[in-house]
């Protein structure tokens, strides 16, 4: 659903991943421009996957996202290094744009 | 010899005289003769002078008080012997007062007094034969006492019929059984008596010895005062005896000075002596006592040296049976004790069996009181210590559960909220943003079919997991009901066997223990045992609600593993129990039985 959202809005979906590692792995393959991460991940934190994100030679822009208000990670948030943050219920594509910039 | 503490018994009483019964009236008899005999001492004029009057009294008052005492300490057939020498002592001694009178009473006495002066060797030698226990202690001294008592009859109606009296002045009241012998036959005959009682008198004296040489630690603290004041007395006889020689006349005839010397010491420190011996002793069930209250309070350790002090015996050992063999107080492994010269071995039983071994000093055995004393004090101290110890166990598993408990119920919350973030949730919002984008092209029909499948999904999640949380099923129909949909939600893997009629209905707490435990076993079984078929059977009997769950998986399962030991809280906090059968191979059986009244 998320992909017809993007879509919608005019974004390139290029590649999916539903766990830490295949989203590394694949974002290492693809070097997409954009990820928006959701922060509860099945093996591991949203937080930790951008920080690794970051790391890789062509760093993508990050945007985290989670049904928790502030992700349930509060003022942890500013330390990790995204361009932004949206809860589930606000993803619209008019805010995606304006964090993507 | 084993003895059994529980089972020691005092004698049952013999007849219409038990010994308490006859001490009791020995000793009223004692008063009274001792004020008869105060009356005409005070009434009659005699030749003796008032002191030895006074020394007599106390004489016979201080082994009157000895039976008293002994009688008082729970020794009523020793107490017998001591009175019956009191009586002798009261009855004998104004016989040799020299009455100046004919009158009948002065005579009675003098006659009875005849009668009765020989046979105080004989008693008091029983006493000190049968002392501390009232019993001789073997055949060797039965012999020497019958003897001793024949001779001292023997001598009894020879001295009666040939003495008027020991004072024998002319003007003196006279013996009424009196007849005249030849003083040479008299002379002859009590001197082969006094052979025999001087032989006899060193049997006794080597029949002491001996068993002074043979007795524990324990006992020996027992003789030792009255043995050692019949030494002492023997030893100033025997120096009596060698001056007597010396000056070539018996001891009886020194010097009057002398004699009553001799006699004050030996007539008031024997008794004495026997006295401080029966009241020590009766300081060991104060002991016993006192070791029960410090022992409970203050959670007495070392019982072994406790019991040791409190009944005076440094060689008693306390062993506790466990397994084939027994181990001391610090839980070291020792050998089965046994009895030997001076010690025996008391068994101290409960209903379920044998809880210790008291090895201890032979003369503890004379005291059956005592002794079930210290096993009933050694019983209610191991008892309170396996109590307590069982108490603070069974409050650490308490513990242990609660905080299991506590854990298991975050771990739920915990994943609760994960079940509904990556269920429920990420569908309505799949339909959010399906709304979301059917507001932009109101005509896709693929959003619309896709946002009602994520609708059907999120309903069915949600509903799964309300089950999951307390089957609505479970409140409203009962166990069997929310069973069979237990059952029925895994297919053909689980079958259900119920009783023919309906289960009933329990209190909730039990259905619910009982319905998940049955749906943990059934997970284990599929998830774990990897099993191709799980039975679940349940059924009531007696107020017992009981659950079966086997399996044909793998088998092995671990007895400490959570999902078994959350069973098992679940059950104790019902009062359930929880069986375990499991075999590599064969499969697993959990039978849950949940008490249901």
């Amino acid at each position: 659903m998320a992909r017809l959202l993007l879509q919608s809005g005019g974004y390139d979906v290029v590649g999916e991943a539903g766990s830490a590692a295949e989203a590394i792995a694949s974002a290492r393959a693809l070097e997409p421009e954009l990820v928006l991460l959701d922060v509860l991940l099945p093996d591991g934190n949203g937080a930790e996957v951008a920080t690794d994100l970051a790391a890789l030679p062509h760093p993508p822009g990050v945007v985290l996202t989670s049904s928790h208000r502030q992700g349930g990670m509060g003022s942890r948030l500013s330390t990790v290094p995204v361009l932004g943050f949206v809860a589930k219920d606000d993803l619209t594509v008019a805010r995606l744009d304006e964090l993507f910039g | 010899m084993t003895s059994r503490a529980t089972a020691v018994r005092l004698p049952a009483p013999a007849g219409r005289w038990p010994p308490e019964r006859a001490s009791t009236w020995l000793a009223a008899v004692t008063v009274v003769v001792l004020l008869v005999d105060a009356w005409v001492v005070l009434t009659v004029p005699h030749r003796s002078p008032t002191r030895s009057f006074v020394r007599e009294v106390l004489f016979a008052s201080s082994w009157l008080a000895v039976g008293v005492v002994a009688l008082r300490v729970g020794r009523p057939v020793l107490a017998r012997l001591v009175l019956t020498l009191a009586l002798v002592f009261a009855a004998n001694f104004p016989g040799s007062f020299g009455f100046y009178s004919d009158d009948v009473l002065p005579r009675l006495m003098v006659t009875a007094s005849a009668f009765l002066v020989p046979l105080q060797a004989p008693v008091a030698g029983h006493v000190l034969l049968a002392y501390p226990t009232g019993r001789l202690p073997g055949a060797g001294a039965r012999r020497l006492v019958r003897l001793g008592y024949a001779v001292g009859l023997t001598e009894s109606l020879w001295w009666g019929f040939t003495h008027a009296s020991i004072s024998a002045c002319d003007a003196c009241a006279e013996s009424y059984s009196l007849v005249g012998v030849p003083a040479a036959l008299n002379t002859g005959v009590s001197g082969a008596i006094g052979l025999l009682w001087a032989v006899l008198a060193v049997a006794v004296l080597l029949q002491l010895g001996l068993r002074f040489r043979r007795a524990g630690h324990r006992q020996r603290r027992l003789l030792v005062l009255p043995y050692a004041s019949i030494a002492v007395l023997v030893a100033m006889y025997g120096v009596l005896s060698l001056v007597g020689a010396s000056e070539g006349t018996s001891a009886w005839a020194l010097s009057v000075q002398v004699v009553i010397t001799f006699q004050v010491v030996a007539m008031l420190g024997v008794p004495l002596c026997f006295l401080v011996g029966l009241l020590h002793e009766r300081l060991s069930y104060r002991r016993i006592g006192e070791l029960v209250v410090t022992s409970t309070a203050a959670g007495e350790t070392d019982l072994e040296h406790s019991l040791s002090v409190a009944l005076g015996d440094p060689q008693l050992r306390l062993v506790f049976p466990l397994g084939d063999g027994f181990v001391d107080g610090a839980g070291h492994r020792v050998p089965r004790p046994e009895p030997d010269d001076s010690t025996t071995v008391t068994a101290v039983d409960t209903p379920t069996g044998t809880l210790a071994l008291i090895r201890h000093d032979r003369s503890l055995s004379d005291e059956p009181e005592l002794l079930t004393a210290a096993g009933s004090a050694t019983r209610l101290i191991v008892e309170n210590e396996r109590l307590q110890a069982e108490v603070r166990s069974q409050l650490a598993e308490v513990r242990a559960s609660r905080a299991r408990i506590v854990t298991a119920t975050n771990e739920a919350r915990v994943r609760l909220e994960r079940d509904l973030h990556d269920g429920a949730q990420q569908r309505l919002l799949a339909i959010g943003i399906a709304l979301q984008l059917l507001r932009r092209q109101p005509d896709d029909p693929a959003l619309l079919d896709a946002a009602e499948e994520e609708l059907a999904g999120a309903l069915g999640e949600l509903r799964d997991l309300a089950s999951g949380i307390h089957p609505a099923v479970l409140t409203d129909s009962g166990l069997g009901a929310a069973l069979d949909a237990l059952a029925r939600r895994h297919g053909r893997r689980v079958v259900l066997r119920l009783p023919s009629g309906p289960l009933g209905r329990h209190p909730a707490p039990v259905e619910a223990a009982a319905y998940f435990c049955a749906a943990e076993a059934v997970t284990n079984a599929l998830k774990h045992a990897a099993a191709a078929l799980v039975t679940v059977s349940a059924r009531e009997r007696d107020g017992i609600l009981s659950l079966v769950v086997s399996d044909d998986g793998h088998g092995g399962a671990d007895p400490g593993g959570g999902g078994l030991v959350g069973i098992r809280d679940r059950l104790a906090a019902v009062d359930g129990s929880l069986r375990l059968e499991t075999a590599p191979g064969v499969g697993t059986t959990l039978t849950m039985e949940l008490p249901c009244v």
